[in-house]
């Protein structure tokens, strides 16, 4: 543990948010809303994260520009495995973008106080992992530009997009994913955004915020209908990502393909999403937590919680890989059991080894309080958890495309150079607006965190 | 005084005592208030009046008008250029389920969105309260009750010092 956490304020106090209960609303505010204004401290760093996502971001416009110009056979897809390293993505990036939502939403509506100081982040990042995911069907196309032929309009061929395919619900699913969590951050962020005009005092940040407020007062007939109309939303979003899990999970099952049937896939594709968006919502949380200094506002307490978390959703997501192994012996069917033992010790078996080793075995750290308090640690099984993600769906996706029902045109798969700059590259696609959002953008959500701190208003200070 | 006047912005450190002054102001007839806080004071509701659903409402029809639309274009394109494929049904109301779905969840928060835009009369650039000095924590740390020009019950000089005798401080707002 650094030294600075184990300084008996930053423990996180016996609250429902975790937070001293007589901090002054307006600490709340200079923590949060002078980090835009004033943002000298931060500025080098700033700049150092911020050329680093640049750089990531060139890597993918360069790699783009190649898939573009020369059309998707630089990809390492083959004549069986034709998914590879683009639909696995687009799987792991749209999945990371649910934990967001989940927090956001299912959390506000259980009534949990302490999602207040990590709900805008998550939102954040949803935002950007949905939009890096759904930049990869787009580029995976061949004729990217004819992109907009997915969607229904109308055209003088009246051809129409095919409504009972899941390709078509998967268009639908990641738009309509993209303009909620859009909607959704935004009106959760109005009321931020007016105490951000309020707090600036250069006129082109007045104006800046200014325009996104909307000119919001914090009156009490808005909030009245802020409340429901938030609520409502977070009522719609939480559907919404059991719908987008379980629908590219239903992609797979377009396909003959052994192995990508099994029954337990749409929920077990939604734990799996849910767990890989937490492990990256822990290293958001502990990198700005880092890097503004907001040791007080996400408390060791914050990081415990989502340490359980991310061990509850990873042995969900656990109940997933041994359903789906048990199904394949179960059935009896011949193939189904050669796939899943190309899974388990084919050429490719590293990819389920590390996903387990990663997701399962690791993670049980977290059942010891001392390393969900531990900020390295956390950090750790996190990014493990991330790559050990990435290879579950390495194993799910690429290794029963290479064993075909006729053994003759079995294939290996092994993606190119450009497979790989446009995977690294979308990290910076997701870097870039992120160190923006970091440099404008009340990260932390004031106004929620100064309602909880005076509903649990009361006693002594702790 | 002949200056064009909005309201009397009363000023208070907490939220109870706005609660307070804003319960005994409705007691004693003020009726076109309004109470300012940094964040939700969901008590204020029922004493100023404001308790609607809306917003919700908002949300309902966005979603009835999205959904209606999202299976009323994939009938319609079906109808329009039918494909027979395997002898399956042309309306297969299963295989329209989830577009339709989907289409009620966006209507549904951009019925939201719009009806919160439109109830809270938003975007607003300018108001009269963004000239108040007092107003400027409205958003920070300060809890606000302004009692507006148009009350009946309104008098520059008794509704001045009814709210001088509950608030912090009381600065007129000019129109």
């Amino acid at each position: 543990m650094s030294p600075a956490d184990a300084e008996p304020r930053y423990q996180g106090a016996d609250t429902p948010h975790f937070l001293p209960r007589q901090m002054p609303l307006g600490e709340v505010s200079d923590r949060v809303l002078t980090v835009p204004v004033d943002f000298a401290p931060y500025r080098r760093a700033w700049w150092a994260l911020f050329i680093f996502g640049c750089s990531l971001l060139g890597l993918f416009v360069a790699s783009a520009i190649v898939v573009v110009w020369k059309g998707v056979g630089v990809y390492g897809n083959n004549n069986l495995v034709n998914w590879g390293l683009p639909i696995l993505n687009y799987m792991w990036w749209l999945g990371i973008g649910h934990a967001g939502t989940f927090i956001s939403a299912m959390l506000l509506l259980l009534n949990r106080p302490w999602r207040n100081s990590l709900n805008r982040m998550a939102e954040l990042m949803t935002l950007l992992a949905v939009v890096c995911a759904g930049i990869y069907p787009i580029l995976h196309l061949g004729r990217p530009w004819l992109f907009y032929w997915s969607a229904p309009y109308p055209n003088t061929m009246e051809l129409w997009p095919q409504f009972k395919s899941p390709t078509s619900w998967d268009f639908f699913a990641v738009l309509g994913y993209l303009l909620v969590s859009l909607i959704f951050i935004y009106i959760g962020a109005i009321p931020d955004f007016a105490s951000a005009r309020d707090h600036a005092r250069k006129r082109r940040y007045k104006i800046f915020y200014g325009l996104l407020a909307l000119g919001w007062r914090g009156a009490s007939s808005h909030w009245a209908h802020w409340r429901r109309a938030y609520r409502f939303i977070a009522l719609l979003a939480i559907p919404l990502v059991f719908a987008v899990s379980s629908g590219y999970s239903f992609l797979l099952d377009l396909s003959p393909e052994t192995g990508w049937h099994s029954t337990v896939f749409p929920p077990y594709f939604v734990a799996g999403a849910i767990f890989s968006g937490f492990a990256l919502v822990i290293v958001i949380a502990l990198g700005l937590r880092r890097f503004f200094g907001w040791q007080l506002l996400i408390t060791v307490k914050h990081l415990d919680v989502l340490g359980i978390l991310l061990l509850a959703s990873g042995w969900m997501t656990a109940y997933g890989y041994f359903a789906d192994i048990f199904i394949a012996f179960y059935s009896g069917k011949e193939h189904e059991i050669t796939v899943t033992m190309a899974r388990l010790a084919g050429p490719m078996a590293w990819s389920w080894w590390t996903a387990i080793f990663f997701n399962l075995i690791c993670l049980q750290a977290l059942w010891w309080p001392q390393v969900r308090r531990n900020g390295k640690a956390l950090l750790a099984i996190a990014v493990g958890v991330l790559i050990g993600m990435w290879c579950e769906r390495w194993m799910l996706i690429v290794v029963p495309a290479t064993r075909d029902y006729l053994t003759a045109t079995w294939q290996g798969y092994s993606p190119t150079f450009w497979d790989w700059s446009l995977f690294i590259g979308t990290f910076g696609l997701f870097l870039v607006p992120f160190s923006l959002f970091m440099r404008l953008l009340p990260m932390v959500s004031t106004f929620e965190v100064k309602e909880a701190l005076h509903r649990y208003r009361g006693g002594a200070d702790d | 005084m002949t200056e064009r006047c909005y309201g009397f912005l009363a000023d208070f450190a907490h939220p109870e005592p706005l609660i307070k002054a804003a319960r005994a102001a409705r007691e004693a007839g003020y009726t076109r208030m309004e109470a300012y806080s940094p964040f939700m004071l969901s008590e204020l509701e029922p004493v100023l009046g404001q308790r609607s659903n809306r917003a919700y409402w908002a949300g309902i029809l966005g979603a009835l008008i999205g959904g209606g639309l999202g299976l009323g274009m994939q009938i319609y394109a079906n109808l329009s250029y039918p494909l027979d494929i395997g002898g399956r049904p042309l309306i297969a109301l299963q295989g329209f389920a989830v577009i339709t779905f989907l289409l009620t969840i966006t209507g549904g928060a951009l019925g939201a969105l719009f009806g919160l835009l439109f109830l809270c009369r938003l975007p607003l650039l300018h108001h009269p309260l963004f000239e108040t000095e007092a107003f400027q924590r409205a958003t920070d740390d300060r809890f606000l009750l302004c009692i507006r020009a148009d009350d009946p019950l309104f008098s520059e000089t008794e509704t001045a010092i009814w709210l001088a005798e509950r608030a912090v401080s009381v600065s007129k707002v000019p129109a």
